[in-house]
């Protein structure tokens, strides 16, 4: 199918819980595909699944493709992500594909140990920090049916993506 | 001394709040308080100020205003006995439609409850327009029954509500 349409509020299939991915990893490459043609077709650093209407645990993190250059593992496909640790603080000025045209400052935490399957079903266990680690953190929401406004305390706290 | 609740409103550019300001300093008023936002390209300044030659200050503050546009009102303030304490934050999300805010309002106010604090945004690059309000309250009611009314009323309208308990901890 390729690039899919990014479901925005107050689109319904972003508000619900994905269920996890079950084995065998054939059954969920179209999904992935379509995750990187669609995610390569705009100007974010990350989707999640059930932007695209896909309500199943993966989630594509790109942290190359961030304005400044910042640490990070390449181009990654994250299956079933859980973070099972974490640690410090980190604000950061989020945007989403979901929300389009604002952003908001959202505290994460700084640093994050991941667990996951790759694309190939194997499971992997890494360490990031910073504005990778603020990604995946994001697009982990997004499979439980979070979206960074729910993490603003006020309304203003929106405010319009600048032009730059 | 006199204590002024004054209000500035019209059509935003540079230099409004620099202009009101000086005003103000050269009457010897002290600024308290200020709020100031804007509102899809209108400005609204909401400000107190307390002293100097405020009692006698009118004419030149509706002079300002005019200078820059600006409607001005200018009320006595009244003193506040005790600060207002939220302990009630209330979120709601949903598609744009009329009554949102009177429908959330009107349940909060069947409780007793006061809002002290309340922004709202119009997200209109979304699937349909998206309106968000984010409230802080007063609420010296039962919370429970408080939460599910606001719930039912914000399914009725078809719009989603969180209310969440505000708690500080001694640290």
């Amino acid at each position: 199918m390729g690039i899919r349409t990014i479901l925005t509020l107050p689109n319904p299939l972003l508000r619900k819980v994905s269920l996890r991915a079950e084995l065998p990893p054939s059954q969920w490459q179209s999904i992935i595909r379509d995750l990187w043609d669609t995610l390569d077709s705009h100007t974010g650093v990350g989707l999640a699944a059930p932007q695209i209407g896909e309500s199943i645990r993966i989630i594509v993190v790109d942290a190359t493709r961030a304005k400044r250059p910042v640490p990070h593992h390449g181009r990654m496909t994250l299956v079933n992500p859980v973070i099972i640790a974490k640690e410090g603080r980190i604000s950061f000025r989020e945007g989403c594909l979901s929300v389009p045209d604002y952003v908001a400052h959202i505290e994460r935490a700084e640093r994050i140990l991941v667990e996951a399957l790759n694309e190939h079903g194997d499971p992997c266990v890494f360490e990031t920090q910073g504005f990778e680690a603020v990604i995946i953190q994001h697009e982990i929401d997004h499979l439980d049916g979070i979206l960074f406004i729910d993490r603003i305390r006020h309304a203003r706290d929106l405010k319009p993506r600048p032009t730059s | 001394m006199t204590r002024r609740l004054l209000t500035f409103t019209g059509a935003d550019r540079p230099g409004l709040i620099a202009a009101i300001a000086r005003v103000l300093s050269d009457l010897g008023a002290d600024i308290e308080d200020v709020s100031m936002t804007r509102l899809s390209g209108n400005f609204a300044l909401m400000l107190l100020a307390r002293g100097g030659d405020l009692h006698n200050a009118d004419e030149k503050l509706h002079e300002i205003a005019a200078k820059l546009g600006l409607h001005c009102h200018i009320d006595d303030a009244v003193e506040e006995v005790a600060p207002a304490r939220a302990n009630l934050f209330v979120s709601v999300v949903g598609p744009n439609k009329v009554g949102i805010v009177a429908t959330i309002a009107e349940t909060l106010a069947k409780h007793g409850a006061n809002i002290v604090e309340m922004a709202t945004r119009l997200l209109e690059k979304t699937e349909v327009p998206v309106y968000l309000v984010r409230l802080e309250a007063q609420a010296d009611c039962n919370l429970v029954a408080l939460e599910q009314d606001l719930l039912e009323a914000a399914r009725k309208i078809g719009v989603e509500a969180r209310v969440e308990p505000i708690e500080a901890g001694e640290l």
